[in-house]
């Protein structure tokens, strides 16, 4: 996987730090979060993040320092927006995160804030895009929070009780994937106790210690904080590609299950509904397949962040299509996992703009798995005839309303779907 | 009572940045590369911007797939340049979009982190375009410590001392300054309608979309008109206009783009007397009214005598109200009263009552004051999204519109949202 340092930006997708770290604390929902910094890069996360978590509108403020804060420093601004938090809610904690040119000027950041005698716990971080991108400041901002928001004594532990790591709103249809490996955990028989940055308050992550194992679900993100835990509190963890595609989703449950010293008798409900959907899903797909011929595609592009992109291939090659060669794109550059046979080619998502244009513009009658970022190049070019899903943000041209996973056995049945359809749908458009 | 769907921020200071302005400036000129000397993550804002406004133009069926767009590089500054200095890392940068890219040209933004460390980019811009002898232009933007628009005029004017030498005068030749979405917009498409009364031709649009053998033509100019002029963008535009009079003795059109009715007509009489055409401003004038009424005829039978509100949580840098007022008295609805929302500090409440008060006798209350009169609405005109129990809201857009054409349409959608029924309430982005 080759890089370049100084690459053409327009086929990359990535946010800043100060996006990453507010993720992080937009997915506590009694967490406050206050930009240090220029309404530019407060307006940009902020609508980053508040498609999938509108009450983040609420919670997230902007000091807006002039040009003379530069010189005299930030604490008048970050005086008064605290004021008006304190007037207007009630965090657990507080997130203040510089951005980049206030991070340069050295205001002692914590101690303005303890001079306002704020009445919660107050996480102060440099987040900007000199620290890295959207994984480096959820990293950040979650390690600070822990550091921070110590937890109870780990004790003794709730037996088949998990905590999911690395999860966020920020990644597109993630609310839809959490609630569905929840739905699959419980079917196995274990309670997740805490999803820290997506979705657990401050009461829940605190009490996180009981868990018997930590599941990392996407490792670009939680893969520090696993480690971190696991020095702090002893909490051991496991990292796996994420569950896609019903095989996918069985086998993931089966390596918990085997770290967990639970029997194959705990898979048996979710192998009984992964049974069922597919013989459920069969003869319909089977009569499309008599009808329109089989779901062959002589390329096929996959652009999401690392464990999105690496999980879904596998699904993609072993279950769903057939296709001649498959490519990768790790939008976020992040290689966290061993790279699957069934991948031929990997490509750094920040820096191999050359090596992606060539694919996207050979992709005519292919298959794209991405964002609205790739597809934009293939109408610039007029690249025709591609079947296009999106997996991951940016998302301009597609809305998804109600729970429509792609993780697990429900999203094994709702990609199936959609790639039917869609599939359909272009040869209709074809014939035209 | 909270009102506001989102939350109304609070504007004390601008909210914008000068690298996209740059980006802007030169984002559709053939031979251009774009550098940004910055972190890697003040790229992906701007191609954040830049993919929003490509669905946009799809959207509206305003594409132009032939479209240059210049390649955008970060010089990716990192925590350990903010001790030792990034020049060197720009200038390793340079070389290699110079050798990659082998653009015609360069312009380079600098960030806030640039400006803060005290990175010498023109020094760097300058050895650079000594070593490979082609033109590496610096702008000394600094981010989010100048404006969007300082960037966008910064820009601009190092392309016109640069690039522009005097030209023989082409006759009936305008060069437009200005984006409003580019030559495909419907904006300029607008514009271009106005101009061809007076046998008028775009022989440019600057300095976004031009070549450099077009930017050449802008000095070949008999007129340059400017796209904007008001608020925020009147600041660039207008400088450039000037600049470009000075150095090459282009007239320019001193009136800002026009909105609405009133405007259009006063552009078109004020068109035809800098031209000593003012035969031809008349037939234009009459044209335009003439394509209003019958777009009255159509809309207002559905909006007559409808009670409306009018919402404004933008300070008045960035709303002018008057061509929000006329477009209601078009439409032939009832104004029952006008809202400032609680975005607004009171300053700028205070300057947006009294210029209101220069249009309209309407009561004017404050959010906190009085919101019986929203509920008593049919339909409301908003600055702001506001909650679903508000029924029927007609989005007010940021840039407004442009000439009749525009009016035209805003009239449309209010009339197709007086059409909906009253139980689904919901908003319309005008």
């Amino acid at each position: 996987m080759d890089k370049c340092e100084w690459d053409n930006v327009h086929t990359h997708f990535n946010s800043c730090a100060l996006t990453g770290a507010a993720a992080f604390f937009a997915g506590i929902p009694d967490a406050a979060m206050v930009v240090n910094g220029p309404l530019w890069c407060y307006f940009y996360a902020l609508r980053y993040l508040e498609r999938a978590c509108p009450s983040m509108n609420h919670r997230f403020y902007c000091t807006q320092p002039d040009n003379n804060a530069v010189v005299y420093g930030t604490e008048d601004c970050l005086l008064e927006t605290l004021a008006v938090i304190r007037e207007n809610s009630q965090p657990s904690v507080l997130l203040i995160e510089n951005s980049c040119a206030i991070s340069l000027i050295g205001d002692d950041i914590a101690g303005i804030a303890s001079e306002a005698k704020f009445f919660c716990p107050v996480v102060c971080l440099d987040s900007g895009g000199l620290k890295g991108s959207f994984s480096a400041g959820y990293q950040a901002g979650a390690k600070a929070y822990f550091t921070k928001m110590p937890l109870k004594p780990r004790g003794e532990v709730r037996p088949h009780t998990v905590n999911l790591l690395g999860c966020t709103l920020g990644y597109y249809n993630a609310a839809s994937d959490i609630e569905e490996i929840k739905r699959l955990l419980a079917l196995a028989g274990y309670q997740v106790l805490a999803c820290p940055g997506a979705g657990s308050c401050t009461e829940e992550i605190a009490a996180m210690t009981k868990a018997e194992l930590n599941i990392v679900i996407h490792e670009e993100l939680g893969g520090s904080i696993a480690q971190y835990l696991q020095k702090e509190y002893g909490m051991p963890y496991v990292s796996l590609l994420p569950p896609y595609g019903m095989e996918g989703s069985m086998n993931w449950l089966k390596a918990i299950g085997k770290l967990m010293w639970m029997g194959d008798s705990s898979l048996a409900a979710a192998q009984q509904e992964a049974d069922e959907l597919s013989k459920r899903i069969d003869g319909p797909v089977l009569d499309m397949q008599r009808t329109w011929g089989d779901l062959w595609f002589e390329n096929t592009l996959i652009a999401a962040p690392s464990s999105i992109a690496l999980g879904i291939a596998a699904a993609l090659r072993l279950e769903w299509v057939d296709t001649g060669a498959l490519t990768v794109v790790l939008q976020n550059g992040v290689l966290s996992y061993p790279v699957s046979d069934c991948i031929d080619t990997v490509l750094h998502g920040q820096g191999d703009s050359l090596a992606i244009e060539d694919q996207l513009a050979g992709l005519t009658g292919g298959l794209l798995l991405g964002s609205s970022n790739e597809k934009a190049f293939l109408q610039q070019k007029a690249v025709a005839n591609v079947l296009c899903q999106n997996i991951a943000l940016p998302v301009y041209d597609e809305v998804i309303l109600s729970a429509r996973p792609f993780m697990g056995i429900r999203g094994a049945c709702h990609m199936t779907e959609t790639l039917w359809n869609q599939y359909i749908n272009l040869c209709q458009w074809e014939n035209k | 009572m909270v009102i506001s769907k989102k939350n109304v921020v609070t504007m004390k200071r601008s909210y914008s940045c000068s690298m996209p302005g740059v980006w802007s400036a030169v984002a559709h000129n053939q031979g251009a590369v774009v550098i940004y000397h910055s972190p890697q993550a003040c790229g992906h804002v701007t191609h954040t911007m830049d993919l929003g406004n490509h669905y946009r133009s799809l959207a509206r069926r305003e594409m132009n797939f032939q479209q240059y767009t210049a390649p955008l590089i970060t010089s990716g500054l990192k925590e350990e340049h903010s001790i030792f200095g990034g020049t060197e890392q720009l200038r390793h940068c340079i070389d290699y979009v110079v050798e990659r890219y082998k653009p015609e040209y360069i312009v380079i933004a600098s960030s806030c982190v640039a400006g803060v460390i005290g990175d010498d980019v023109k020094a760097v811009a300058a050895a650079a375009q000594e070593m490979w002898h082609i033109p590496i232009l610096s702008v000394e933007s600094h981010g989010f410590l100048n404006e969007y628009y300082t960037g966008y005029y910064q820009a601009g004017l190092i392309l016109i001392e640069r690039f522009m030498q005097k030209q023989e005068l082409q006759k009936n030749t305008v060069t437009l300054l200005g984006d409003l979405g580019g030559p495909q917009g419907i904006d300029v498409q607008e514009i271009k309608q106005l101009l061809k009364f007076f046998d008028l031709h775009v022989h440019c649009q600057f300095t976004g979309y031009a070549s450099l053998e077009e930017i050449q033509k802008v000095s070949a100019s008999s007129l340059c008109v400017l796209l904007g002029g008001r608020a925020q963008s009147h600041v660039g535009t207008d400088s450039l206009a000037a600049d470009l009079k000075t150095k090459f003795a282009i007239p320019f059109f001193d009136v800002p783009c026009p909105t609405g009715w009133q405007e259009t007509k006063n552009w078109l009489s004020k068109m035809g007397r800098f031209l000593g055409r003012d035969d031809e401003a008349l037939v234009a004038i009459n044209q335009q009214e003439e394509k209003l009424q019958q777009a009255l005829l159509q809309y207002s039978p559905k909006l007559r005598n409808k009670k409306v509100v009018l919402c404004i949580g933008r300070p008045l840098l960035y709303f002018q109200p008057a061509w929000a007022l006329e477009l209601l008295i078009h439409a032939g609805v009832n104004l029952t009263g006008i809202l400032l929302l609680k975005g607004l500090t009171e300053g700028q409440q205070e300057d947006m009552r009294k210029e209101l008060k220069k249009y309209t006798t309407v009561p004017i209350w404050h959010e906190q004051e009085e919101v019986k009169v929203l509920e008593m609405a049919e339909l409301t005109v908003t600055t702001h999204e506001l909650s679903d129990h508000i029924r029927r809201q007609l989005f007010l857009p940021v840039i407004p519109p442009v000439g009749v054409g525009g009016l035209i349409g805003l009239l449309c959608k209010l009339a197709r949202l007086a059409g909906r029924s009253k139980q689904r309430g919901g908003i319309v982005y005008g």
